[in-house]
């Protein structure tokens, strides 16, 4: 059932067009996540969707209902910041009461609702203090506190983890996890932090300069991104590429990469391949292992022997800069294998993992 | 005052004396200095105002302006507040101080009632046009009073205002308008958008996040506009002497007449009393208010 359309969905400052002709469906219940550089339009789409910024062109449906000229707090909406946006000159229990009251509820009913919702963000005993009063963590409870109280159709996070440490940021997203699982409200959350994307999202938006480039589940988006540009975003290291040209020999295909050539016999094409086709190979680092290590995961097996130049110790892994032919690439090896440098180890590649993008379209071939 | 102090003698416990600490001592006394002597300046004629109003003819006409009163006496007080003959009637200046209040009073509120709301639609609430609509009332801050007493008396005769307190009302209320909007949209510049965005999805209109969220965040920028249109309207003689008659004539017009009369021994004790009861209603205020003002002054200058 869809909860949310957006459709043809235009907007610009002036000559600088910050989204172009957005199209997105989301199911009831639903968690997206909307990921992207700065300055990408994610946040402008969220406040579109919320009723703060006016379309250009182009519909919102909320719940099957027209929105795009309805107010803001006739949308059935409910909205978490960056900044908290906590009223300062308010205590805890009037900013969480505020909304309700705004509706006309009788305060017989919205004292017991937001006594409940402050224990369940363990909040309850902070309700007479000031917003000023408050770690940022404890405000980011109170704002979340102050958007589940209305109980709305949906729940609209802009960024909202991102004034918080790290430390107190995973323990947050963990508990934004729980809060939908638990209540099973459609959620649009935007972020630039690919981690909180990849763990909190049912579906992700992938945009780029005011335009989406993929829509997909997370684990989709990562391992079969549809162009260079989602292949370069997410992954931290970042995807290794390689450039070379495809060889059609017989029924075999194969990438000749320089250094290498990589076969490409299981690889689903997307589009037909021909002959010195110029591309750009994709493997993510831990499809890169030791030869010794490497997982019989269905892949193909398929190893060379390649020199380390420089390793990197991050505590869970080691990151290792093989050169390869021009190129380096980063294999992630596991923490007790460190190579010695300088001295060719053997590596295996997980060509199962593999994507590969025409190099003059940046496409997914 | 003393944080200071310690914080420059602290390097220099080793010796005293040293040129580092001699320097320091200099500054202080530089500074001391210079503050006396403004001080002086600004409190001197105020001293000469209060000693001499207590004083009688007698003794004023006997010389001495700096001494103290030798029979200090309420005479002149009594005489400025209730006896004294400004223009044809005799009854001092209470009636002229009624005038001055029911004219300053509602003429301040007004205007920094609307001066708030326009701030925060300008600051808040972008709509096509703000951006002249701003740059208008900038340049409206520029504009000479006496260019516009010409038409400002014509359209107070139209309108049937001319020569009433409610005429000197809508004129200072007019011309409040500037440099409140000005101030207010300044301060709410640096209030969040997101808590007013909060508020919208939240469901307060435009009004309830002015009351309810925004006028909280600012009693500062209040009492600062508050503050500079008591002074500027409690003491304004242009628009007072241009546009009033005897009956509803401001302190300001009533003091001059007191002073300027032109018949009679000039009684210098009742003119000061007469002027230090002028000035007691700003001065009160600053009193009051100053610490606030202050500390609006400076917001926004310093975060946090």
């Amino acid at each position: 059932m869809i909860d949310i359309r957006i459709s043809n969905c235009n907007k610009s400052y002036g000559s600088l067009r910050v989204l172009k002709d957005i199209n997105l469906k989301i199911e009831r219940g639903e968690f997206i996540v909307l990921l992207g550089p700065s300055g990408c339009g994610k946040s402008t789409l969220l406040h579109i969707v919320a009723g703060l910024d006016r379309l250009s062109s182009g519909e919102i449906e909320i719940g099957g209902r027209d929105v795009t000229d309805v107010e803001p707090k006739d949308r059935d909406i409910a909205m978490v910041f960056q900044s908290y946006a906590l009223y300062p000159t308010m205590s805890v229990r009037s900013n969480m009461e505020f909304g309700l009251r705004m509706r006309g509820k009788p305060m017989s009913e919205i004292r017991p609702l937001v006594e409940e919702k402050a224990r369940m963000l363990h909040i309850d005993h902070l309700l007479d203090r000031r917003p000023s009063q408050l770690s940022g963590g404890q405000r980011q409870r109170v704002a979340i506190g102050r958007a589940l109280v209305r109980d709305p159709k949906v729940f609209l996070f802009d960024e909202p983890l991102s004034n918080l440490d790290a430390k107190l940021r995973a323990s947050m997203r963990t508990e934004i996890k729980k809060l939908h699982l638990t209540l099973g409200t459609t959620a649009i959350y935007v972020t630039h932090d690919q981690l909180e994307a990849m763990t909190l999202a049912t579906r992700m938006v992938v945009m780029k300069a005011g335009e989406i480039q993929q829509v997909g589940k997370p684990e989709e988006v990562y391992h079969r991104p549809v162009n260079l540009f989602v292949a370069d975003f997410l992954g931290n290291p970042g995807m290794n590429f390689m450039k070379g040209h495809l060889r059609l020999d017989g029924g075999r295909i194969s990438a000749d990469v320089g250094a290498a050539m990589l076969p490409l016999d299981g690889y689903a094409f997307e589009t037909v391949p021909t002959d010195g086709q110029a591309v750009v190979v994709g493997l993510r680092p831990e499809s890169i292992q030791p030869a010794a290590a490497q997982t019989s995961g269905g892949g193909v097996p398929f190893s060379l022997t390649l020199k380390p130049i420089l390793t990197e110790h991050t505590g869970s892994d080691n990151l290792v800069v093989l050169v390869m032919g021009e190129q380096e690439i980063v294999a992630k090896f596991p923490s007790d294998m460190l190579p010695k440098l300088g001295e060719p180890v053997a590596v295996g590649f997980d060509l199962s993992r593999l994507s590969v993008f025409d190099a003059g379209t940046e496409r997914r071939i | 005052m003393s944080a200071p102090i310690d914080a420059i003698s602290r390097p220099a416990r080793s010796g005293w004396l040293t040129p580092r600490r001699r320097k320091a001592i200099l500054a202080r006394g530089v500074l001391y200095l210079l503050l006396a002597i403004v001080a002086i300046f600004f409190a001197g004629p105020l001293y000469i105002l209060l000693s001499t109003s207590f004083k009688t003819m007698p003794e004023i006409q006997s010389g001495g302006l700096m001494t103290l009163p030798h029979e200090p006496t309420v005479q002149p007080w009594i005489t400025a507040w209730g006896e004294a003959c400004i223009g044809i009637t005799c009854g001092g200046l209470k009636g002229y101080f009624g005038n001055s209040m029911v004219m300053t009073i509602p003429a301040v509120l007004i205007s920094v009632m609307i001066g708030a709301i326009n701030g925060y639609a300008l600051a808040k609430w972008p709509f096509p046009g703000a951006r002249f609509v701003f740059a208008a009332l900038v340049a409206g801050n520029f504009v000479p009073f006496q260019v516009v007493l010409a038409p400002v008396a014509v359209t107070l005769r139209t309108l049937g205002l001319f020569g009433s307190v409610e005429g000197l009302i809508l004129i200072h209320v007019i011309y409040g308008i500037p440099i409140t909007t000005m101030l207010f949209r300044n301060f709410f510049l640096s209030v969040p958008n997101d808590l007013i965005k909060a508020a919208r999805i939240d469901g307060a209109g435009f009004f309830w996040i002015f009351f309810r969220i925004v006028l909280p965040l600012s009693p500062s920028v209040i009492v600062v506009a508050l503050i500079l249109q008591f002074t500027g309207i409690w003491n304004d003689f242009l628009f007072a002497v241009s546009f009033s008659n005897p009956s509803s004539a401001p302190m300001t017009v009533a003091l001059n007449n007191l002073v300027n009369s032109n018949f009679g021994v000039k009684e210098y004790n009742v003119h000061m009393a007469a002027t230090v009861i002028a000035a007691a209603p700003t001065l009160i205020l600053y009193i009051l208010l100053g610490r606030y003002f202050l500390r609006g002054m400076t917001a926004g200058a310093v975060k946090g």
